[in-house]
């Protein structure tokens, strides 16, 4: 149960990040974040979760082109590693495992 | 990339860039730029970007975005300091009880020096709420005479004075307060009696901060009939309603007639350190009025040379009136704040402190802060010791002795720290208490106080940790390993290492602290039970009543007379309790008949119940006689010299005190019975007259002076306090019999009386304070000095277990091992007492000579002082001590 290590937000910024392949940073997350569930987030809490994904070994990252209104800073692009799309694929087909268990009537 | 109009706040991006480290500052900085263009670009307004952004900022503050330089981190310092704490931690966790045991008894002493520092700073803060306080000065008139009359009083009494601002070009204002008698005072249907109310110029606002909440400080006093009150007293007047404008009537003090004045101001309430205190300010009528007794303040230009004012004053004086002007009487010139702890006048406004006194406190806080100190160095060395293994592996492990300094100091810094944050919730605590103990208020901000406990909190842990701190690192690594050292302030050490002088110096100060209260206790016992010649108890006075009421006196005494619970009524011109200071020269037939060599006297008025009401001794003669009868007061009005005339023409009759019959030159009272003596001062002359009675010295005065010769006479013009004798146990329905009678007659006058039993006390009321700031101290030095020795044979035990242990085997009981463990103390104790005990007699006797009556400091205060510190170290060792050797000495000797 090695994935257990990832936190449910944790969780959904490697989705995002996978979702927004090749052009995942914060800023763009942050929007992707909001896009998706509807709720708004501070750049700061991302960045938090980036780094420390990337500690865990989750995430890669490279620096990428400066891109639009940054004051030609560039990006810090995050990429999914090959261990966390086996921990996502894990924590997936867990969950599908619970569900297809549970008695139809309960949630009916 | 775009030409944006609005760029990121500068400051915040400074702010960023400042802690934000260098391989992520780019991508973080780029971050939060995009998001505020994004912001703009969506239409927000850029103001609220901005502050976005600073949001942002300040959110980024976090973690992943500091800096941290990868030296940082793997420095051995770093690691070293880390793990420091880490063993320090457990060390405290390891040994709770003694670690708390040396914090609380360092917070105690804090706690004291931060009492002590609140009480200092208040008793050296007086007047300093005054902006031009260094340019004022009090002008106060010092009157000798070459009979011996010697007064030097704090207000003055010669109307030349006003010209000073005009005569003396550095002098900008002067400032009259007179009339300082209480008002009485009328609202509607209420009455008061008002204290600390002054008649004083207009000018008043622009020489002393007297801060107005309502009125203009420009006009308040400008127009006749004006006055300013304190808050407080417009709320006693007018509760809730706006004081401006209303009306108070006050009744005259020479007259029936009731004058009114409008309120024109209403005043702050002024802080406790001050030495004049105002609740009531009226304005002149004229300048007519601006004469007699007067507490004067002139203002000076800055930087003023006083000796050069003297010397013009002087002048001045000479040049108004003649050569003469200055024969006997000196002026003297007192800076504003230093009143409060310098001058101790005649006529003082209220009874100010001593900088002796706050001499002795500071010494008595170095003491104090000193004994916890060495407490704590001595507590700390003994819980190193016990480490001593520990600090050998790090020896051995290559820690150089610097570093182990550094690990103790760190060590004994932590434990001050938070030493000084119990010491100040505990002086907190304490406060309220202290407040009530000492009258001082805390005017010390809080900030300062913790800046400064916090620094000393430091100093504290350096000094403390320095000696242990050098101690350990000079352990032979090779011995503490090998040996379990024993831990003993015996011979071992050497006879005068530094462990033992500290031990005694503890006691010492525990000592002087203790066995100086218990003298000073002695001394106030003393003031307060020694026979005054006269009995205080069970008589109310009613002092500084206005002439309108004296001249009913004869109604309201005959009224009292005879009823139920009144013993007698009679009426003086001083209270008993306060000196009287009205001197004259007496001559006397047959024996001083020369006016220019008659010794001076203080007059006391009385009548002829006086002596019985007031129970003194008669030592021959007889009271007044009763011929000398109450009659309607003269109608004076002080022109063509008809006070001089009346008062030389009555009859008189004298009775003299013991004092004043030896000033005379008579030896026994016999011999002064029925020779005519007289009283003169200046051109007031009383006729001459028979000395009818002498009594025995009795004590008008504080015990801390000595008694004064006194005459007495009789002369209604000159009463001014009524006393009342009460001879009952239901005090309650006789004061209502005299208030009736007092309602009665003088209906326009509140009726208020004091306790003379009270007042007498409140002469001694600095010292009752001062003592049981001593208690307190005293009380809180003995603390910590238990809490210190218990720790510390504690640890001496702790580390001779095994010693015990083979002593029992060998035979030894109970007693044997406590007096082996107690001797090593009792002589550091006896040393310290050696020291302590001269110290504390050449304070004492210091303190004493501020008396005139005082005790004899006696050997038994400081034989029970060593008896009882004796006790309650046999005590704490046999406690100890108990403890070890109750031990099976079979599970002691067989761990090894």
């Amino acid at each position: 149960m090695e994935n257990l290590r990832l936190g449910n937000f944790e969780e959904i910024v490697l989705l995002l990040v996978g979702v927004l392949y090749n052009g995942a940073y914060s800023v763009a997350i942050v929007e992707e974040y909001k896009k998706q569930t509807g709720k708004s987030i501070n750049i700061s809490a991302i960045h938090t979760v980036l780094y420390r994904l990337e500690e865990k070994g989750f995430l890669e990252s490279k620096l990428g082109e400066a891109g639009d209104f940054r004051g030609g800073k560039r990006k810090r692009l995050f990429y999914l590693t090959p261990y966390a799309r086996k921990a996502l694929e894990e924590i997936a087909s867990l969950r599908e495992q619970l569900r297809s268990q549970i008695p139809a009537i309960s949630i009916q | 990339m775009s030409h944006e109009k609005h760029f990121p706040p500068p400051l915040a991006l400074k702010f960023f860039r400042w802690y934000c480290r260098k391989d992520r500052l780019e991508e973080l900085e780029g971050d939060l730029e995009e998001s505020f263009y994004a912001m703009l670009h969506a239409g927000k307004a850029p103001g609220l970007a901005k502050l976005i952004y600073w949001w942002n900022v300040i959110r980024c503050f976090r973690s992943y975005a500091f800096k941290r330089s990868a030296t940082y981190r793997s420095t051995n310092t770093y690691s070293m300091l880390t793990n420091y704490l880490k063993v320090i931690r457990r060390n405290f966790s390891k040994q709770r009880a003694h670690a708390l045991l040396n914090i609380s008894g360092l917070a105690i002493g804090f706690a004291a020096f931060i009492l002590i520092a609140i009480y200092l700073h208040f008793e050296t803060s007086f007047e300093n709420f005054h902006t031009k306080s260094g340019q004022i000065y009090r002008l106060t008139v010092h009157y000798t005479s070459p009979s011996g009359y010697d007064t030097h009083f704090a207000r003055v009494d010669t109307d030349w004075i006003n010209g000073i601002p005009e005569e003396i070009p550095e002098a900008e204002k002067l400032i009259r307060f007179q009339n300082h008698e209480p008002k009485f005072i009328r609202i509607g249907e209420e009455k008061f009696r008002q204290d600390n109310a002054f008649v004083t110029d207009k000018d008043v606002f622009e020489v002393f901060d007297f801060p107005l909440t309502k009125g203009d400080a420009k006009t308040a006093l400008a127009e006749p009939l004006s006055i300013v009150i304190s808050e407080a007293v417009a709320e006693k007047y007018f509760a809730n309603e706006d004081p401006m404008g209303k009306e108070i009537f006050i009744t005259g003090y020479w007259s029936t007639d009731e004058t009114v004045y409008k309120v024109t101001g209403v005043m702050k309430n002024l802080p406790a350190n001050t030495h004049l205190p105002i609740d009531m300010l009226i304005s002149f009528r004229n300048e007519a009025e601006r004469s007699w007794w007067a507490y004067t303040y002139v203002l000076f230009q800055q930087g003023t040379n006083m000796e050069s004012v003297q010397e013009k004053l002087e002048a001045m004086a000479i040049k108004i009136n003649g050569d003469q002007a200055l024969q006997g009487t000196e002026f003297v010139f007192q800076p504003l704040s230093d009143i409060h702890l310098h001058s101790n006048l005649a006529r003082e406004i209220k009874p100010n402190g001593s900088i002796a006194y706050v001499k002795i406190f500071l010494l008595v806080a170095i003491l104090i802060l000193a004994l916890a100190i060495i407490n704590f160095m001595n507590l700390t060395s003994a819980m190193s010791i016990a480490r001593s293994k520990e600090i050998g592996v790090r020896k051995i492990l290559g820690a150089g002795s610097q570093q182990i300094v550094f690990y103790s100091l760190t060590e004994s810094v932590l434990f001050s720290t938070a030493a000084a944050g119990l010491g100040l919730a505990l002086a907190f605590l304490a406060l309220p208490v202290f407040k009530e103990l000492t009258g001082t208020e805390n005017l010390l901000s809080s900030l300062v106080l913790v800046a400064v406990l916090f620094g000393l909190a430091v100093v504290t842990g350096l000094l403390g940790g320095f000696y242990p701190a050098f101690v350990l690192s000079s352990f032979k690594p090779v011995n503490i390993i090998k040996t379990s050292k024993a831990f003993s302030i015996g011979k071992k050490t050497g006879r005068f290492s530094i462990k033992r002088v500290l031990i005694s110096l503890q006691f010492g100060i525990s000592i002087l602290l203790i066995a100086s209260a218990m003298i000073a206790r002695q001394q106030f016992v003393f003031l307060n039970e020694k026979n005054l010649g006269m009995e205080k108890d069970q008589v109310i006075a009613l002092p500084g009543v206005p002439d309108t009421v004296k001249d009913k006196f004869k109604l309201f005494k005959d009224k009292l007379d005879g009823q139920p619970g009144i013993k007698g009524v009679s009426a003086c011109l001083e209270v008993p309790s306060r000196e009287i200071r009205d001197g004259g020269t007496v001559t006397a037939e047959g024996i001083q008949e020369n006016a220019d060599d008659a010794p001076s006297m203080d007059i006391q008025v009385i009548d002829h119940d006086f002596i019985d009401v007031m129970g003194m001794d008669l030592l021959a003669g007889e009271p007044l006689p009763k011929s000398l009868a109450y009659e309607p007061l003269p109608q004076l009005t002080g022109a063509n010299n008809d006070v001089e005339e009346y008062l030389l023409s009555k009859r008189r009759a004298y009775i003299l005190n013991e004092t004043a019959m030896h000033a005379i030159g008579w030896q026994t009272p016999e011999e002064a019975i029925g020779k005519n003596v007289d009283w003169n001062q200046g051109t007031y002359k009383l006729a001459k007259g028979p000395v009818v009675g002498v009594v025995k010295d009795f004590h008008q005065e504080t015990l801390k002076n000595k008694v004064d010769p006194i005459i007495m006479v009789f002369e209604p013009l000159w009463l001014r306090t009524f006393l009342v004798k009460l001879e009952t146990n239901d005090v309650a329905s006789t004061m209502s019999v005299i208030e009736g009678a007092w309602n009665e007659l003088f209906p326009k006058y509140p009726f208020e009386y004091q306790f003379l039993d009270d007042l007498y006390n409140n002469l001694y009321k600095n010292e009752r304070q001062q003592l049981q700031l001593l208690y307190l101290l005293s009380g809180l030095a003995i603390t910590i000095a238990f809490i210190g020795l218990f720790g510390l044979i504690a640890y001496s035990l702790k580390t001779r277990v095994k010693e015990m242990a083979i002593r029992k085997v060998m035979g030894a009981n109970f007693t044997s091992l406590i007096r082996l463990i107690g001797k090593e103390y009792l002589m550091v104790m006896l040393a310290g007492a050696a020291l302590a005990i001269p110290l504390s007699y050449f304070w004492v006797s210091k303190w004493l000579e501020n008396f005139a009556y005082r005790i004899d400091i006696s050997v038994i205060s400081y034989l029970m002082t060593l008896a009882g510190i004796c006790l309650l170290l046999m005590a704490t060792v046999a406690l100890q001590t108990i403890k070890t050797a109750a031990n099976n000495p079979a599970d002691t000797l067989r761990e090894e």
